[in-house]
């Protein structure tokens, strides 16, 4: 193992993120090596004065601020919510009434026009084909219902 | 308030899910500094990173229902979305050619002594200056670092996160949180040293 190695399981031995048996090892090798012990003493130094200064702290009122934001961002988002939805209703209801509407004009129902199929043949062979529709049909048991 | 102390991250999501903007607060109380070092680590700029802190938690408040718990703690998410949103931020400075970055000799440092009790006072002008010396040669030496190699040393510097909470939060891989603290410690050394 190259000392850069041994330098980097040093950073993750401080940051206790390395496993026993490798930071025996480590160890081991910093006890024969003073290149390696010297960044460790660095690093162990870097991280002491790193961990005890306060870098960027906000100013005090930065939460108050925050909270202060989202009362007034709620009221807006409760404003848009509800106008997107008003504005969506609508929309939606012309689209299916337009679907409806096309459908007839093609001659399909709603059904044939988004399944891409035609359901009218498997409806007619189910009847006797005499040349009557299938309202003809129902008419005419209806009609000989009455004469009886 | 006071009950809110006791009360988890998780917890206080919940209830602030339901509609309880007070909890939300809570949650801005706790995060709030965390966030905005983040913010500024990454801007640079206090100014950029305190509106990058209100439009985080404005997000984080609206998207609480898309929040899962089983992904990630709530201080990891936001942290993210923090950081998403600093780097917009820098992205859109950058395209209008304006310098996010100073490297003016003379700004303030904006260092703090520690409230840490081991950390020493100062006893006399000399060692004040001192300290001051070490802290702003610190300060110097970090923003000379990249983006990436920043946020990852300080999050666990400044705020002992683990290794796997800095990869969620910077979206990189745990190998990749190794790599950047140990090139930033290196490249600290080599400046500080200087």
């Amino acid at each position: 193992m190259s000392h850069l190695d041994y330098q980097k399981r040093i950073s993750l031995l401080q940051d206790g993120e390395l496993n026993e048996s490798s930071a025996r090892d480590l160890l081991a090798h910093l006890t024969e090596c003073p290149d390696c012990m010297r960044v460790y003493e660095d690093m162990g130094s870097l991280n002491g004065t790193l961990a005890t200064v306060k870098l960027s702290l906000p100013d005090g009122s930065l939460a108050s601020k925050v909270k202060a934001g989202i009362a007034v961002g709620r009221r807006e988002f409760g404003y848009s919510w509800n106008f997107v939805l008003l504005k969506q209703v609508p929309v939606w209801a012309l689209i299916a009434i337009l679907a409806v509407g096309v459908g007839n004009i093609a001659g399909k129902t709603l059904t044939d026009a988004l399944s891409g199929q035609d359901s009218t043949p498997k409806l007619e062979s189910l009847l006797q084909d005499n040349g009557e529709s299938l309202t003809d049909v129902v008419l005419d048991f209806g009609q000989g219902e009455n004469s009886q | 308030m006071g009950n809110f102390e006791t009360l988890s991250d998780q917890e206080l999501v919940t209830a602030a899910g339901r509609g309880s903007q007070a909890y939300f607060g809570e949650l801005v109380d706790r995060h709030t500094t965390l966030a905005y070092r983040v913010a500024r680590s990454i801007t640079g700029s206090h100014e950029e990173a305190e509106d990058v802190v209100q439009e985080t938690f404005l997000r984080a408040f609206k998207n609480l229902d898309k929040f899962d718990e089983s992904k990630s703690t709530f201080k990891t998410w936001l942290l993210t979305i923090a950081r998403n949103q600093s780097i917009n931020i820098i992205n859109s400075l950058r395209r209008k050619t304006l310098k996010f970055f100073s490297d003016h000799d003379d700004d303030d440092p904006e260092i703090e002594f520690s409230s840490n009790p081991l950390s020493q006072q100062p006893r006399d002008a000399e060692e004040l200056l001192s300290i001051k010396q070490q802290f702003y040669a610190m300060d110097k030496a970090l923003k000379k670092l990249p983006e990436r190699q920043r946020t990852a040393l300080l999050l666990k510097s400044q705020e002992n996160m683990s290794y796997d909470e800095i990869a969620a939060v910077m979206d990189v891989s745990v190998s990749s949180v190794e790599s950047l603290i140990f090139r930033a410690r290196k490249k600290m050394i080599e400046l500080v040293e200087r």
